[in-house]
C-alpha cells in the first residue's frame, strides 16, 4: 500500500448552509416569536447591565439548555472558532486601551450574545424566523413600511445563501483548476458577477410571477 | 510509483457526508479522445474533478502518468487543463488577453515573453481579434473559447472539458469543438469531455456511461450511446 497525505474531505453541500441542530426538542418547537423575544430580552439584559458575571452566567445558561435540548456543543462553539480572529483582535486592543476588567466584560458580553443567537438559529427554522420578522413589523404599517416586502426580502436573502456558497466553492474550483489558488481576484470575480447575475434573475423570476411579498 | 502513461483509478470511492458519490474500482484511460455521458447528477463532473485532483478520493488512487493526484495536485493540474460549463464565470480579468497571461504568472517571470505567449495562443484559436475587448461583453461562444484559451496556453497534455457546450447555440458549439478537436490532434491533446450532446459524444475512441455513481457502460461510443437510450426511454 502506498502512503501519501490524507485526502482533502469533500464538504456535503447541505452542510454549507444547513447549520440546523437536528432532534424535536422542547427548543426545537417553542414558538419561533416566543424565543426571539428571549433572546432579544436576554440581550438587552446583557448590553444594559454590563456585569461580568451576569454575561458569564447567560454564556453558562445557554450551553445547559442547549444540553437540555441535545444540541451539540460544538455546533454552537463553532462560531467562536469561524470568528477567533476578530475576537483575539478584540482583547488585545481592549487589553491596550483599557484594564483587564473592561477586557473581561466586553469578551464575555459578546460572547453571550453571539452564543444565545447561534442557539435560536440552530434550533428555528429560517422560514419561521422570517415569519416572525413580519408579525414584528405589522405594527409599522401605519409608517408605510410593508412586512409582506421585507419578508420576502429576507427570505430572498435566505435562499441566496446556499446559491453563493456554491458559486465560491465553484470559483476556488475554477482558481485552483488553473493554478491561481493564491489570488483573490480569480477567486472572487465569479462570486461577485454570479452574485449580481443570480440578483437579476431571481427579480425577473418574481416579477414574472407577479410575486411582491409573502 | 508506477511510470504508467495515461490515467488510472483504483479502488476509487468518493463520499460526502454519509453519501456515496462515486465507486470505481478500477479504470484506466488511454484513449486519445474519451467521453463522458450521463444523466444529471450521475457523477461526470465528480469524476472529471478526480482526474485533475479537484475533488480527492474518499478511498482509493487516482494517477496521471504515474502521478498520485493527492500527493501532487498541482502538477497534474498544469499537465490536466480543465474547461467548465459557464463561460462567462470562467474570466476573472477585465479583457482576454490580461486573463490569458493570468495564467502563465507562476510559469513565465517575463512580461513580454508572457504577452507574446498569449497572444499566440489567441491566434492559434482564431480569436486574436478578441484580445483587448472587455469579457464581460463577449457573446458565450467567444467566452468559452478565451476559457479554453486560458486552459491551452499552459500546453496541457490532457484536456478535461465539462459540458463545455451545453450553454452554447449550435453555431457556437460546433465552433468549440472544431478547435478542441484541431488542436487535440495538432498538440496531442488527450481530451475527455463530459456532454449531453450525443452527437459530440459520438465523435470519440471511447465513451463512458455514468449514472447513479457508477460506470454502467465502457466502448465504443455507439453501443455506449444506444444503451444510455435504451436506459433513457419513458
Ligand atoms: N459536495 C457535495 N456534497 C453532496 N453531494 C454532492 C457534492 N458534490 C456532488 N454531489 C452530488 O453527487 C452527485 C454527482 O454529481 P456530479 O458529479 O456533479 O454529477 P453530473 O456532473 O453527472 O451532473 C450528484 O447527485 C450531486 O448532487
Ligand atoms: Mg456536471
Amino acid at each position: 500500500m502506498r502512503s501519501r497525505r490524507r485526502p482533502r474531505r469533500l464538504r456535503p453541500r447541505e452542510q454549507v448552509l444547513g447549520r440546523r441542530a437536528p432532534g424535536r426538542s422542547f427548543l426545537h418547537r417553542a414558538p419561533g416569536g416566543l424565543k426571539v423575544l428571549v433572546l432579544a430580552i436576554v440581550t438587552a439584559a446583557v448590553l444594559l447591565i454590563r456585569e461580568p458575571m451576569v454575561s458569564l452566567g447567560v454564556v453558562v445558561l445557554v450551553l445547559v439548555t442547549a444540553g437540555a435540548a441535545r444540541v451539540p456543543l460544538r455546533m454552537i462553539l463553532v462560531l467562536v472558532r469561524r470568528l477567533w480572529l476578530l475576537l483575539t483582535v478584540l482583547v488585545v486592543l481592549q487589553l491596550m486601551l483599557n484594564d483587564l476588567f473592561t477586557t473581561a466584560e466586553v469578551l464575555s458580553r459578546i460572547l453571550a450574545c453571539l452564543l444565545a443567537a447561534q442557539l435560536l438559529m440552530l434550533t428555528t427554522e429560517p422560514t419561521e424566523l422570517v415569519g416572525v420578522l413580519r408579525r414584528i413589523l405589522t405594527p409599522l404599517r401605519f409608517l408605510g413600511v410593508r412586512p409582506g416586502r421585507v419578508a420576502l426580502a429576507a427570505l430572498i436573502t435566505l435562499r441566496s445563501i446556499p446559491y453563493l456558497a456554491d458559486t465560491f466553492h465553484l470559483a476556488g474550483q475554477q482558481a485552483r483548476a488553473r493554478g491561481l489558488e493564491r489570488d483573490l481576484r480569480a477567486r472572487t470575480v465569479p462570486l461577485l458577477l454570479g452574485a449580481v447575475n443570480h440578483a437579476r434573475n431571481t427579480g425577473r423570476a418574481l416579477n414574472a410571477r407577479g410575486i411582491e411579498e409573502v | 510509483m508506477t511510470e504508467a502513461a495515461g490515467i488510472e483509478f483504483t479502488r476509487v470511492r468518493v463520499v460526502a457526508g454519509d453519501r456515496l458519490l462515486l465507486s470505481i474500482p478500477a479504470l484506466q484511460l488511454t484513449e486519445p479522445r474519451i467521453t463522458v455521458i450521463g444523466p444529471n447528477g450521475g457523477g461526470k463532473s465528480t469524476l472529471l474533478q478526480l482526474i485533475n485532483g479537484l475533488v480527492e478520493p474518499t478511498e482509493g488512487f487516482v494517477s496521471v502518468d504515474g502521478h498520485d493526484t493527492v500527493d501532487h495536485g498541482r502538477a497534474v493540474r498544469q499537465s490536466a487543463g480543465f474547461v467548465f460549463s459557464s463561460p462567462a464565470a470562467q474570466l476573472v480579468m477585465p479583457t482576454p488577453l490580461e486573463d490569458v497571461e493570468l495564467s502563465l504568472r507562476r510559469t513565465v517571470r517575463d512580461s513580454s515573453a508572457r504577452r507574446a505567449a498569449a497572444t499566440q495562443c489567441l491566434t492559434e484559436l482564431g480569436i486574436a481579434d478578441l484580445a483587448d475587448r472587455s469579457s464581460q461583453e463577449l457573446s458565450s461562444g467567444q467566452q468559452q473559447l478565451v476559457a479554453l484559451a486560458t486552459v491551452l496556453v499552459l500546453k496541457p497534455r490532457i484536456l478535461l472539458l465539462d459540458e463545455p457546450t451545453t450553454l452554447l447555440d449550435l453555431i457556437n458549439a460546433r465552433r468549440f469543438i472544431q478547435q478542441v478537436e484541431a488542436l487535440g490532434q495538432r498538440q496531442k491533446i488527450t481530451t475527455i469531455t463530459a456532454t449531453h450532446d450525443l452527437d459530440l459524444a459520438a465523435r470519440a475512441d471511447r465513451t463512458l456511461l455514468v449514472q447513479g455513481g457508477r460506470i454502467v457502460a465502457d466502448g465504443p461510443p455507439e453501443r455506449v450511446i444506444g444503451t444510455y437510450r435504451q436506459h433513457s426511454t419513458v
